[in-house]
Order: C-alpha cells, then structure tokens, then sequence
C-alpha cells in the first residue's frame, strides 16, 4: 500500500459538503444573534457572545473551509478485479483493502443535499463492515455499484 | 411429520420461572420503593404482576406451535402478535441443546436454533428424545457445505477416533479464583451494600453507625476487606457451577461443548463456522502461564446474558498445553509461534502517552488546586505508564502462508489466531506523528457472533505494516 488508490470523489462533492456544513453554521450563527440579543436586553457579561462569537468563527472557518478541501484531497478508492482500495481521513490517514469475495452486497445512497448535486454514496458491506465512498456523479455511482456487484459476484464466497 | 406439535407443558413454568429471575432485581427495587409506604401495596402489585405474567405464559403456550416440513423448522408463535418463522435447515449454523435443573427432572430439553443472521428460534421445553429427533432432522449433510472443497488439508478419512478433554476439578478451582468476574461481582455486592441502608429500620441503622463510628478505621477496613472475601468466594462458586464438568468433544466436523453442574449446557460448533481461535489471559492468571481458549464464531444469536461474544473451548489452560490442544480439535489454526513482528522502540512513546495522558492532566490540575492529595493522581499516572509499556511489549503480528497471528494487551494479555480468508478487510491507519516517525497502524476485521469485531495494532514499523498489507493482497490474488 505505498501509492494511494488513484480514483478520486466527484469535484462537485467539495461544494455539496460546504453548502451543508454552511447550513449548519447558520443555524449556530442564529443562536449567537439570540444570545446577543438575550445579552443586550438582560445585561449579561459580554464574556459569553464573544467567546460563542469566536467558537462558531473558529468553527465555520474549519468546517467550511479547510475541512472539505482536505477531505476531498484525501478521499481516494480504487476497484481492482479481487479487491477494493479506499483512502480517506482527515488526521489519520486509513487506508483500507477490502478483498471482492468479503463483500456481501453493494448500494447506493443519497440524501437530500447530495441529491440537489446530482451525487450518491456508494456503500460496500462486507460480513463484518461497511464501506462508504462518499460522493460521486449519480452516474457513476451506479456504474461502480453494479461493476463491484458483478465482480462480487464472479468471486467465491465462502464464510 | 406434517402436524403441528406443542411444546411440553413444562415450558410454560420455565419460562415463568425465568421471567421471574430477569425481573428478581426490579422486584427489590420495587419493595425498596413501594414498602415506604405499605407492604400490603407492595403484596398486592407483586401478586397482580406474577399473575398477569402467568396467564400471559400459559397463553403463549397454547399459541406456539412447531413441526418440521420439507427441511425446514417452523414455528407459528404469539398471543397478540401472530410470528411464523420459517427457518430452512441449510440456514442453521448451530444447534444447542439445553437442559436446565427442572427440563432434568422431567426428561426434557431446550432447542436452541441459530442462522447466519443472527436470528435464534428457541423450542422452550420439548421431550429429550424429540428433541434428539429434530436435532437429527435439521442437521445437514457434512458433505454438501462448500467451505469443505475449498480446503486443503481436507483428509478423505471420517475421523473415527473422538477426542475429548474434560476440564480437572483443580484446574476450575484455580479458574474460579483468577476469574475476572470478581471485579464485578465486587461492584454488585458494593451496590447492594449501599443499598442495605433504605432496607434497614431506622433507629437500627443509627444505632449501628454510631458503633461503626466509634470503631477505628482497623476494623472498617476488615469489613471492606471481608466483602472483597465474600465476593471472591461468590465468584469462586459460580465459576466451579457454571463451567463444572466442562467437557469439549469433536465429532466429525463439529465441536460439542457440555458444562455446568446445575444447569447443563450443550453448544455445538461447526468447525467451518469458526472465525478465529483466541488464548486470554488476565491478569490473575497471566503470571502461572494460564488462560482461556475461546473461538470467534459465525453467526448465532446475541444473548443478553453474556458480556462475551466468544464462545469459550476451554476455560482453562497452561500456554504449553495449547499446541496439543489445537491439533486436536482445530488443527487448520497452526501452531503456537513465539517469533512475533513487534513495535520499534520508537513506538514506546506511543504506547506511554495514549494511556497516561490523561492522567498526567489529572496530576497536573492536581498539583495546581490540591497539591496534598496530587499521590494519588501520581500513583494513576505511574500504573498507567506501566500498562502502557506492557501494550508495548506484548504488541505483536505473525504471518505464515495463510495464518494470521495477532497479539494485544488491554490489561490482560490476548493472542487471536485466524486465517487469512477470515480477515474480512485489512486497514493501514497513519496520524502525522506517525507519519513523522515511519509508523503506521494496523486495523483488521473479523466475523463474531454480533456482527463484526475489530483489531487494532498501533504504531508498528511502517515496513513491516507493509509487509502484512503485501501478504494480505498477494493472497486475495492467489486464492481466485
């Protein structure tokens, strides 16, 4: 495992993963407008709206920022006749092999977002696991779950 | 047969009699509750329970019905909720046989069937001999499993000879006092202990501390060292019943396990169903050089009773004694190897900080805001870094063609032996310090009863995490 999987996630799954984490961010934007308001009318310590300020700054600027575009760099798979390779992580970087006679069945997903994008999840299982390569073209998606399925299939399985 | 039989109806008292052992603790707590203010209440709700329970059983009973037909297992169960469960019998993973104190008495037996995916089906109470009858019914043919062609060392002579081991009174004996259910045990008697004081009358429990308090903490201590007694005697006890006269046989392709001295228990293993064979030792039995043989198995149901998912093979046993053991009943796991791939001494900083760090918080807030007591955090961050060398020490992974050796500690010490074709994926875990270091973890999965369990192995060399992901790799491909 010393290259990485040379496949990578759709690029429009950078923008779906920001809009969320932005929707997100604005409800907590909202709660801190509250807080600020409630702090006004009350006179509570100004301590607490700066210190909610900066944590929701702190948090948007991570995870609607810097958060998807390493997770995009990062995400990685690569289908092979006998196996499956995957990276992903954002600290840790995993990498994982996943041999085709392991998986039991493969699906496809999609929420709300991910469909407004025209993306699905592609969610391998094993006996004992579940793999999920994020975000790819609906197309795709449904390319790379019936080859995985096929190739799973030809493969013998024998727990 | 085409007709539908019932089940004995004993099965209705044993069921009832084991409603009535899951609700004993909420029933103390209830007298706890209800007995402030009147134990004729407290009757009355008792009695109104059982009694609903009661008819609800007896019901149930004459609802349940069950017969097998064209290599199936049905069972049409349910008072208000009509369950018809069609099981066919090549879905059976393992049949268990059970016989509690009252089936004995009266010559019956409990059939327990389990499927892949984990679905269990339980014939409460039936005849000994039907239930030999069904046993013989839905059991499958050896030969038509496909596991069988695939492997290779596969002899075309039916293994005549049995073997058998059965478990010396001594060695249980030994087991019951390493037994780590003690530490549970201790908590269940510390908790009833504090709850003594609502059951106690009032003007007796004043009386009782003010003696208490004018006692000196010598004798304190002693009581707290006679409940420590009292639970290890406890534990020693079930120990010696639960597993008394724990025998393992094989037959054929299959392992049979009988064992308890009240309760009998019967649980059959087909050999094709094991996932991976293990060897714990915990930290009482670790410095005699004993522990317990268990096997990670395929399928079967989850039982509530047990914290273990591991279904045990043996419950004691020296570390030398495993290889005999092995070839007897498990041959296709390999030997006891002792030349392990282990950590690099790089990798001992790891293994120090991931356990102690907390604890080295704690000192440090200690010694900020209650320097006379920051021992104690001390003494916590000294035994953590302990534990964490001896995670080092005892890290280790071994592969020979297609046999996987892993080897970890939480506190006790554990070695897992599987098989390549039971790894059910491999993963290389890698954080930036790591990384900066040339290490990297290593992640594997495996079947259990549950579902799935998952190994993890920190921080070896990155090389030789290598050399275990070209292992796993080059034999996905040889084997198709």
């Amino acid at each position: 495992m010393r290259e990485a999987p040379s496949q990578r996630i759709a690029p429009t799954a950078l923008r779906a993963w920001r809009i969320a984490a932005g929707m997100v961010n604005i409800i907590l934007w909202l709660l801190v407008i509250t807080l600020g308001i409630l702090t006004y009318i009350y006179e509570f310590s100004t301590w607490y709206v700066t210190i909610a300020l900066i944590l929701v700054l702190v948090l948007l600027i991570l995870f609607v920022v810097v958060i998807p575009k390493i997770r995009y760099r990062r995400w990685r798979y690569e289908i092979f006749d006998k196996e499956i390779y995957i990276q992903h992580g954002l600290i840790i970087v995993t990498r994982t092999i996943v041999p085709m006679t392991r998986v039991q069945h493969v699906d496809t997903t999609q929420g709300p977002i991910l469909k407004r994008f025209n993306l699905a999840g592609v969610q391998i299982s094993t006996a004992a696991t579940i793999h999920t390569i994020p975000a790819l073209e609906e197309a795709d998606a449904i390319q790379l779950r019936d080859r995985i399925s096929e190739l799973a299939r030809v493969a013998i399985d024998d727990v | 047969m085409s007709n539908f039989s019932r089940l004995h109806p004993l099965s209705i008292l044993s069921s009832f009699f084991s409603d009535l052992k899951t609700l004993f603790f909420s029933f103390i707590l209830l007298y706890i509750w209800i007995s402030k203010y009147s134990i004729r209440l407290f009757f009355l709700v008792l009695i109104a329970i059982i009694a609903l329970m009661l008819i609800g059983r007896i019901i149930g009973w004459f609802r349940f019905h069950y017969r097998v037909l064209e290599d199936e297992l049905q069972i049409e169960e349910g008072v208000f909720i009509r369950k018809k469960t069609y099981i066919s019998k090549y879905r059976i993973q393992s049949i268990n046989v059970t016989e509690g104190i009252l089936h004995r008495i009266f010559s019956l037996a409990e059939l327990k069937v389990e499927t892949a995916s984990n679905q269990t089906s339980t014939l409460p109470a039936i005849r000994k001999a039907k239930a030999a009858e069904l046993q013989e019914q839905l059991q499958t043919d050896k030969g038509s499993l496909t596991e069988a062609q695939d492997d290779v060392e596969e002899n075309g002579l039916e293994n005549q000879v049995v073997n058998e081991q059965t478990v010396t009174t001594k060695r249980l004996f030994f087991a019951g006092m390493t037994s780590s259910g003690v530490t549970v045990l201790l908590g269940a008697v510390l908790f009833l202990f504090s709850q003594i004081e609502e059951i106690i009358p009032d003007n007796v429990y004043n009386d009782a501390t003010t003696l208490v308090l004018k006692l000196s903490v010598t004798i304190i201590v002693l009581v707290a060292f006679l409940a420590l007694l009292l639970s290890w005697f406890v534990s020693i006890a079930m120990t010696m019943i639960t597993n008394g006269k724990f025998t393992i046989r094989k037959e054929q392709e299959e392992l049979i396990i009988t064992r308890g001295l009240i309760e009998k228990k019967r649980l059959t293993i087909p050999l094709h169903r094991i996932q991976a064979i293990g060897f714990k030792q915990n930290l009482f039995r670790e410095p005699f050089g004993f522990g317990t043989v268990y096997a990670e198995v395929a399928g079967g149901e989850i039982d509530p009773q047990q914290k273990e998912t591991a279904k045990i093979l043996f419950p004691i046993m020296k570390k030398s004694e495993i290889n005999a053991f092995l070839e007897q009943f498990v041959d296709r796991y390999g030997k006891w190897e002792d030349t392990f791939i282990q950590p690099p001494k790089r990798a001992l900083m790891g293994y120090l900080m991931r356990v102690s760090w907390v604890f080295f918080i704690g000192l440090i807030v200690s010694i900020i805001f209650i320097p006379t007591y920051s021992w104690i955090p001390g003494i916590l961050v000294l035994l953590s870094l302990l534990l964490g060398y001896a995670r080092y020490k005892t890290a280790g992974i071994y592969m020979n063609e297609g046999r996987l050796a892993i080897q970890f500690r939480r506190y006790g010490k554990t070695r897992l032996m599987t098989m390549h074709k039971r790894v059910q994926m491999l993963e290389r875990k890698q954080h930036p310090f790591q990384r900066r270091s040339n290490l990297a973890s290593i992640r594997l999965a495996i079947l259990n009863s549950i579902g799935g369990v998952k190994y993890h192995l920190k921080s070896f060399e990155e090389h030789d995490v290598h050399q275990v992901t070209s292992w796993y790799r080059a034999l996905i491909k040889e084997r198709n």
